[in-house]
């Protein structure tokens, strides 16, 4: 560095300095310090010319978008609005969904109760060798397709009311969504599906996402099955991705997502309860 | 509603979320379903917000999220062309104060992306360095290296634009 005779830089002038001077981002002391800098070294003023000069050609190129009118697709909708305005707004929807689930457990329950038959052992959580059930393989299939879509993840939205009901009559047996918010994960919505084989109610399973506030997806699959009640299984279905699956009297369940077992197994507990609850 | 909307202050940052996503993508459709997928999530998550924390880095870290999400994802999908040492943007040389927009964009397309959002956080949106920081969940050092390489490659692709104006030759 070629310090300018007189007053000596007290840092050592470098690259940062040249940004910094550009961006507008330095002290008038040292502000003054890289201007004599720039004075006597001319690479370094043609560099710190272009940097400035690049900045007012960004502005000259996007800033005519700052100009342009807001889409009203881009306005809260009216749903969030509410809650954006109104910061009890969560509390008051989450007790009234809270309430509703309870209205749809005791229906559900009355008229669901041969479902009901719990996995034998619950706790137990299987390492299965081989190739992986048609469940496992579908639900990890469904869950990498969905879950990168940012405009589409599900076809219908949590917030509307009839996505259950919707799910339900299309699979033929009652479908909850169940609410995972304690653990940090929030329903989005759900989607139905084909598959390949046909159930009671003809080729469909369904499925349920979930969102972690860091971004994070799992998804939980639904689809008829004949068979025994099973305990928890967890299969890992491609790098990463692990399916936790179990079956009660009529469905298969299994709960996917990049997350490790033991907090797969957890998820999976809750969502065994709800449905058994 | 209680309050009009205009004054939410999301809305004020509606424009720059607009602005950037254009020119980090480089492409209108994308970029405004990039912001409406941004604003969407922070609008249901506003409440989630800490009152008095900056704001706009907030947003600009969820729409940054969401596109690294985008981008893992879509892996499959054709990259940009891969940087080589030689790749001068082949512009007219009859402007000689200013870079072309089409040579701007053409150059800023070519930049590694991580460089590309610094370039653009600093010198766009005029965020200081701490705050480009905090948006990309990234140290300062990181910023700064980032931002310099960045600067530099434009340099190195838009010299030919830059004529004959002392100094910006072409570094090897």
């Amino acid at each position: 560095m070629n310090s300018p005779a007189g007053s000596g830089p007290i840092l050592p002038l470098g690259d940062d300095d040249l940004h910094a001077y550009v961006d507008r981002r330095l002290s008038p002391e040292r502000r003054a310090e890289v201007e004599r800098w720039l004075a006597s070294d001319s690479d370094a003023a043609s560099r710190a010319a272009f940097y400035a000069r690049l900045n007012a050609d960004l502005h000259r190129s996007y800033d005519h978008v700052l100009a342009e009118p807001v889409p009203a697709n881009l306005m809260p909708a009216p749903t969030h609005r509410r809650r954006v305005f109104d910061r009890r707004g969560p509390t008051l929807r989450h007790f009234a969904v809270a309430a509703s689930w309870l209205i749809a457990g005791i229906i559900g329950g009355w008229s669901t109760h041969d479902l009901l038959v719990p996995p034998k052992t619950i706790e137990r959580v299987v390492e299965v060798p081989g190739p992986a059930p048609t469940l496992t393989l579908q639900a990890a299939a469904a869950h990498a397709v969905f879950t990168p879509e940012v405009r589409h993840p599900v076809e219908v939205r949590a917030d509307e009311a009839h996505l259950t009901r919707w799910l339900s009559n299309r699979m033929g047996k009652p479908i909850k969504a169940p609410i995972l918010d304690e653990s940090g994960w929030r329903l989005m919505g759900g989607r139905l599906l084909p598959v390949a084989e046909t159930g009671a109610a003809g080729p469909v399973a369904c499925q349920f996402m979930y969102e972690h506030a860091d971004g994070r997806r799992v998804t939980l699959y639904m689809k008829s099955v004949e068979g025994e009640p099973s305990a928890f299984r967890y299969s890992e279905e491609r790098e990463g991705m692990g399916v936790l699956y179990w079956m009660d009297a009529k469905l298969g369940y299994a709960l996917t997502g990049k997350l490790p077992k033991e907090e797969l197994k957890i998820l999976a507990r809750k969502v065994y309860d709800q449905f058994n609850s | 509603m209680t309050q009009p909307e205009g004054h939410h202050p999301i809305v004020d940052q509606i424009p720059h979320l607009r602005r950037y996503a254009r020119a980090l993508l480089g492409d209108r459709a994308l970029a405004e379903d990039l912001v409406q997928d941004s604003l969407e999530r922070a609008w249901s998550r506003f409440h989630l917000w800490r009152e008095g924390s900056n704001l706009r880095t907030w947003l600009f870290t969820i729409m940054h999220n969401l596109h690294a999400n985008l981008a893992r994802n879509a892996s499959r999908r054709p990259q940009t062309s891969p940087l080589d040492e030689d790749f001068s943007v082949p512009v007219r040389a009859d402007q000689e104060d200013r870079l072309e927009v089409a040579a701007i964009e053409s150059a800023l397309a070519r930049l590694p992306e991580e460089q590309r959002q610094v370039v653009l956080l600093v010198g766009l949106e005029e965020m200081s360095y701490q705050e480009a920081a905090a948006t990309l969940d990234i140290p300062v050092g990181t910023v700064m290296s980032r931002l310099h390489r960045g600067r530099e490659r434009l340099r190195e692709m838009l010299a030919g634009a830059a004529g004959n104006a002392g100094g910006l030759r072409r570094v090897k």
